[in-house]
C-alpha cells in the first residue's frame, strides 16, 4: 500500500491529501502559515522519493486561494522539480481557481511559463 | 528556513570553494566556472518569478479583505428582515447629516413612522406573515423617496424614520402624503386594525432648522412626538411639529 496522507486545513494550512495508490496530490484553501517550509517538509520529501519511482500517472490539484512567499517558492522548487523528473510525461497539474479571479489565474499561467514537460491545465472553474 | 534556500546556498559553497582553491594556486576551471554562472543565472531567473507571483498573491489577498470589510459594512449598516438601513446606521448618518446641513445653514426634515395595531396583525396572522408585512412596508417607504440623500430605516421592531436632508416642511409633507398613500395602496389586509380594513402606518413628522450642536436625537424625540399625536387622532395619518 502506497503512502497515504490527509491534513485537514487550518486557518493558515491548506487541506493537503496524497494518496500515493491513485497517484493523486491535492492541496486547497489558504496557504500563509510563518513556518510554510516546515509544514511542507513531509511533503517535499516523499514527492522527491516518489518522482524517482515507476509512476504510471501522477496529478497534482493545487487550489490555493491565498498564499504567501514561502508557499510560492516550494510550489516552483515541486513543479521544477516534476517538470525535471524522467516521468515527467505523466504527470498532470490541475492549477484550480474561480473564474472571476483574474490575479489566481494569472499567478497560474506564471507558474505554468517555467514547466516545459509536464501538462499544466488552468481550470477556473 | 534551513532548507529553503538549500540550492542556492550549495551553489555559493561550491564557488567560494573553488575561490578558495584558485587563491591556493590551482588553475582557474572556466568549466566550474560556466555551471556557477548558469545555476546563478536559473536561481535570479527563479527569485524574480517569485517575486512576480508573490505580489499578484498579495494582490489578491488584499482584495479578497476588501470585499470581506465591505461584506461587513452591509452586515453592520443594513437591517437583515427588510433590507433597508439600520437604527445603528441611521443614527451614526443622522450625526453626519446634521454637522454637514449646519454648515450651510439648511433645514432637515425627519419623520418617525409606525405600523398601526402591528401586534393585533402578527397575533392574527403570525410572524411570518408579519415579516412578510414589515419587508412589504419597508419597500413602500423607500418607493416614496426619490432624493439620492434621501434615506430610511427600521427603527426598531415595526418602527421606521425618514431622514430627509435640505427638505422644507412644505417637501416632507408631501413625502409623508406619497408614504400614506403608498402603504394604503399595498393593501394588505388587517381585520383586527381599527384604523382601516388594512394594514395602514402612523407618522410623525419634524423641520428645523439646523444648527450646530444640535443633536441627532432632538430631531428623533420630536418626531416621535408628533407621531403620538397621529396615534391619538385615530392613526393612517401624519402630524407635523416645528423643530423647536
Amino acid at each position: 500500500m502506497g503512502y497515504k496522507l490527509e491534513r485537514e486545513k487550518t486557518e493558515l494550512t491548506p487541506y493537503v491529501l496524497i494518496d500515493e495508490e491513485s497517484g493523486l496530490m491535492k492541496f486547497e484553501g489558504e496557504s500563509y502559515h510563518e513556518n510554510i517550509f516546515e509544514f511542507f517538509k513531509e511533503i517535499r520529501e516523499w514527492l522527491t522519493e516518489y518522482l524517482k519511482t515507476d509512476f504510471d500517472a501522477f496529478t497534482f490539484d493545487c487550489e490555493l486561494k491565498y498564499f504567501n512567499s514561502s508557499t510560492v517558492k516550494v510550489l516552483l522548487g515541486m513543479l521544477l522539480e516534476m517538470d525535471s523528473c524522467d516521468n515527467c510525461d505523466k504527470i498532470t497539474v490541475n492549477w484550480i481557481t474561480t473564474k472571476n479571479n483574474r490575479i489566481i489565474i494569472e499567478c497560474g499561467e506564471d507558474f505554468e511559463e517555467d514547466v516545459e514537460n509536464l501538462t499544466f491545465n488552468l481550470i477556473a472553474n | 528556513m534551513d532548507g529553503m534556500y538549500e540550492r542556492e546556498q550549495k551553489t555559493l559553497d561550491d564557488a567560494l570553494a573553488h575561490l578558495k582553491d584558485v587563491r591556493s594556486g590551482a588553475p582557474v576551471c572556466a568549466e566550474l566556472f560556466e555551471t556557477v554562472v548558469s545555476e546563478y543565472k536559473l536561481l535570479l531567473r527563479h527569485q524574480q518569478k517569485l517575486i512576480k507571483i508573490t505580489d499578484k498573491a498579495s494582490t489578491n489577498m488584499i482584495t479578497g479583505q476588501k470585499e470581506q470589510i465591505n461584506e461587513l459594512k452591509n452586515i453592520v449598516h443594513y437591517d437583515v428582515l427588510t433590507g433597508i438601513y439600520n437604527r445603528r446606521y441611521m443614527e451614526e448618518n443622522l450625526r453626519r447629516v446634521i454637522k454637514l446641513v449646519s454648515r450651510s445653514g439648511g433645514v432637515l426634515s425627519v419623520l418617525m413612522l409606525d405600523i398601526d395595531y402591528f401586534k393585533k396583525y402578527n397575533d392574527t396572522y403570525g410572524h411570518s406573515q408579519g415579516d412578510t408585512c414589515l419587508r412589504s412596508v419597508a419597500e413602500a417607504i423607500t418607493d416614496s423617496l426619490s432624493r439620492a440623500e434621501d434615506f430610511a430605516a427600521r427603527y426598531g421592531g415595526e418602527e421606521f424614520a425618514v431622514v430627509l436632508p435640505h427638505a422644507d416642511a412644505k417637501g416632507a409633507k408631501m413625502i409623508a402624503e406619497k408614504i400614506i398613500a403608498n402603504i394604503n395602496a399595498l393593501n394588505i389586509p388587517h381585520k383586527k386594525s381599527e384604523a382601516a380594513k388594512h394594514v395602514t402606518v402612523s407618522i410623525g413628522l419634524t423641520t428645523g432648522n439646523v444648527l450646530h450642536g444640535q443633536s441627532y436625537e432632538s430631531y428623533l424625540k420630536r418626531a416621535d412626538e408628533a407621531l403620538y399625536m397621529s396615534k391619538n387622532n385615530g392613526r393612517n395619518q401624519y402630524t407635523y411639529i416645528d423643530f423647536v
